[in-house]
């Protein structure tokens, strides 16, 4: 073992500890907004495990889409309803986390046992490495063709499906808010809600 | 087997820019004086005292942004490989990608024209 | 082009020649240029507070510091030693954990960056496969640092200051990665290298901002915007919101926050000068130079000469830019939030994408001009 790989092997090992302790960490931490940082470090260990597997752009991307752009999107979204709540104890709690327990070993299981009964075709091609990203291309237009047309179709409705839910959710229909507005007496019309409806 | 070149650079390159923060920390760790008082530690608010925290709910809008942001940031990702093999794939894979690009406009369109991009 | 000096291999060759190994010469060789270039470029950073401050007062015909050495070069050292003998506090009501690692999140990406900024032919840390690609990946990450340090400092400005940053920078992301696109798609390459070797040949005419002169403003545009430069600086805007999301900040972790910005303009600036001005290359190209002077384009001293002068070349492209940022700052004012994000989502991400499709269609209709 020369050097090169000594340092792929440790790397690998912090990067996978890392991956799983902060995995770990945002399932178990109260702090939700803890979760989603941390969430952040699983995915950048994942894309450092990218890099170990010669998926260069892979990596980048990783960190471009997940890091950058959904990680940035929980945060928003976590620190929009940010109230420090304290949740009321639930009699019998541990029902319910002995049923949740019970249906995610349930879930690992079945997954584990998949992953090992599956006969995974390695591709005995040669690493592509720094061309990846030509073949890559290619691919996407001769065989990838369909998919990859079909996956601007699948974010526009993601983009579409994303407005209407937050629409619905955030701002009131036309007419609704109405009824709310006569009840209060302060002297001083709240303000309307950043106006969404036109 | 890992083919890639140039990473072992990366991952000096990383330690390093990593120990120059440590560097400036620890050495401001010797310097620095260490005195502790109760009114140097509240919060900043214009010089008065603070009122609640900041921990609150805030505009809805950030939240539409970024939700458009993912969006076109997975197609600039899409496009980055079309951009690089472009040389060697021609008209068909023009069109294809301005069909590409046409769908996701639509998307910019619709949530142009539903407020989505607005900030009042 | 492959001809100019090769530091590493003569190095490694020479240590070799000592009775090492290649692999041990090669970790030897190793951090030798990283600790260059991290020095380096905390010096130029350091330039640029100095070139910001002299600069903005001779816009307000002032004269600026003066007396700290010569010119005033000393202040930036000064500003240094101040900033690292301060008291660190963290205020009472902080998250400690998150506020103290958010400068971090935004030191690092940023001069990590500087792994695939090239000097010269050989004179790169790295001439990475993803290259560009890896710069917009990390320039990605300095929301999350901006939100965090938005959230754990705890104070309203600082989270509507970190806020406002992160969609900042989202919103600006988006232009900055398809004009670079635009680029990539000319050289066929992601690789710096081969982005600038793409445009040598005739000197200042075969530069990309010939052929890319819409990518070419959005790409500055949406870099200013990027580092918080002032038509766009909102997120620290001092009159409504104090220092922003750095409000809480002192000291060193301050100074963290300080050098990372300024790092970040110059990386933008060295980056703007790679993609569309020639980078090391000159306006005249050396190789006519040397054939006018009638010198063989091999010989060493002529290479050394080659050398430096792509040097000074990027760096003196990189200041032209910086100084035209600065003037920026003392020319336009402030534009508001809601401006800012129509420029963002609702010019230049559309300019970008025609811009991105015209290179295509232009590709194809004209080879030879746009890097077949």
């Amino acid at each position: 073992m020369n050097l090169a790989e000594g340092v792929q092997i440790v790397s690998f090992g912090i990067l996978a500890f890392m991956m799983l302790a902060s995995a770990i960490g945002v399932v178990l931490l109260n702090n939700i907004v803890y979760s989603a940082f941390l969430l952040g470090v699983v995915f950048v260990s994942i894309s450092g495990l990218y890099i170990l597997l010669n998926a260069a752009f892979v990596a980048a991307a990783q960190i471009l889409i997940y890091v950058g752009a959904v990680n940035v999107l929980i945060l928003f979204g976590i620190m929009l309803v940010n109230k420090r709540r304290d949740f009321a104890r639930i009699p019998n709690a541990w029902l319910n986390q002995g049923v949740t327990a019970l249906v995610c070993g349930g879930l690992f299981a079945l997954l584990s046992s998949m992953i090992i009964a599956t006969p995974w075709s390695i591709s005995t091609a040669p690493i592509a490495g720094d061309a990846a990203l030509v073949e890559i291309g290619k691919h996407f237009f001769t065989d990838f063709l369909l998919p990859f047309e079909l996956a601007s179709v699948l974010l526009l409705m993601a983009l579409i499906g994303a407005i209407v839910i937050a629409r619905r959710e955030f701002f009131p229909e036309e007419g609704e808010d109405l009824s709310a507005e006569s009840n209060l007496t302060l002297p001083e019309r709240p303000r309307e809600l950043t106006g969404g409806r036109r | 087997m890992f083919v890639l070149s140039g990473y072992e650079y990366f991952l000096g390159f990383l330690l390093v820019c990593s120990a120059v923060p440590a560097i400036a920390i620890i050495s401001s760790q010797l310097l620095r004086p260490k005195r502790q008082g109760v009114e140097r530690r509240t919060t900043y608010e214009s010089g008065m005292e603070p009122i609640g925290g900041a921990w609150i709910q805030f505009n809805i809008r950030y939240y539409m942004f970024s939700l458009v942001f993912v969006i076109f940031d997975v197609e600039t990702v899409f496009l980055y490989p079309w951009a690089v093999a472009f040389n060697q794939l021609g008209l068909l894979a023009f069109a294809e990608a301005l069909v590409f690009i046409a769908i996701l406009v639509i998307g910019l369109v619709y949530a142009w024209r539903k407020g989505a991009l607005e900030w009042s | 082009m492959d001809s100019g000096i090769d530091l590493q291999q003569s190095f490694i060759s020479l240590l070799e020649g000592l009775g090492l190994s290649h692999s041990l010469a090669k970790v030897v060789w190793l951090p030798l240029p990283m600790v260059l270039i991290v020095g380096a470029v905390t010096v130029l950073a350091l330039v640029s507070t100095w070139l910001e401050r002299k600069v903005s007062a001779a816009a307000q015909q002032r004269i600026g510091p003066e007396f700290m050495g010569p010119q005033g070069l000393l202040v930036p050292a000064a500003d240094v030693l101040k900033l690292l003998t301060k008291e660190d506090v963290f205020p009472a009501k902080t998250d400690p954990w998150l506020f103290a690692l958010a400068p971090l999140l935004v030191f690092i990406p940023v001069f990590l960056s500087f792994l695939i900024v090239p000097f010269g032919q050989n004179l790169v840390i790295t001439d990475l496969g993803i290259g560009i690609f890896l710069w917009i990946s990390l320039s990605s990450i300095a929301p999350i640092g901006l939100l965090m340090a938005g959230y754990a400092s705890n104070n309203k400005y600082s989270l509507l200051g970190g806020l406002r940053a992160a969609a900042q920078s989202i919103s600006y992301e988006i232009p900055l990665a398809l004009s670079v696109l635009a680029v990539v798609m000319m050289s066929n390459s992601l690789s710096t290298i081969d982005i600038v070797n793409q445009q040598s040949g005739y000197g200042i005419l075969s530069w990309n901002m010939w052929r890319q002169p819409v990518g070419f403003l959005i790409f500055w545009i949406a870099a200013l915007a990027e580092c918080e430069r002032m038509p766009f600086d909102l997120p620290e805007a001092e009159e409504e919101l104090v220092a922003g999301y750095q409000t809480e900040y002192g000291a060193v972790k301050f100074m963290l926050f300080y050098a990372g910005s300024y790092a970040n303009l110059v990386l933008s600036a060295l980056l703007f000068a790679v993609l569309y001005m020639g980078g090391w290359e000159s306006p005249i190209p050396v190789s006519w130079l040397a054939s006018l002077l009638g010198v063989s384009e091999n010989a060493g001293w002529f290479q050394a000469i080659a050398a430096s002068l792509g040097i000074v070349m990027t760096l003196f492209k990189a200041y032209l830019l910086l100084f035209l940022a600065i003037l920026l700052r003392w020319t336009v004012p402030r534009v508001r939030i809601d401006q800012l994000l129509d420029l963002g989502w609702k010019f230049l991400l559309p300019i970008s994408l025609v811009n991105l499709l015209a290179t295509a269609g232009l590709k194809l209709a004209f080879p030879l001009a746009f890097g077949g």
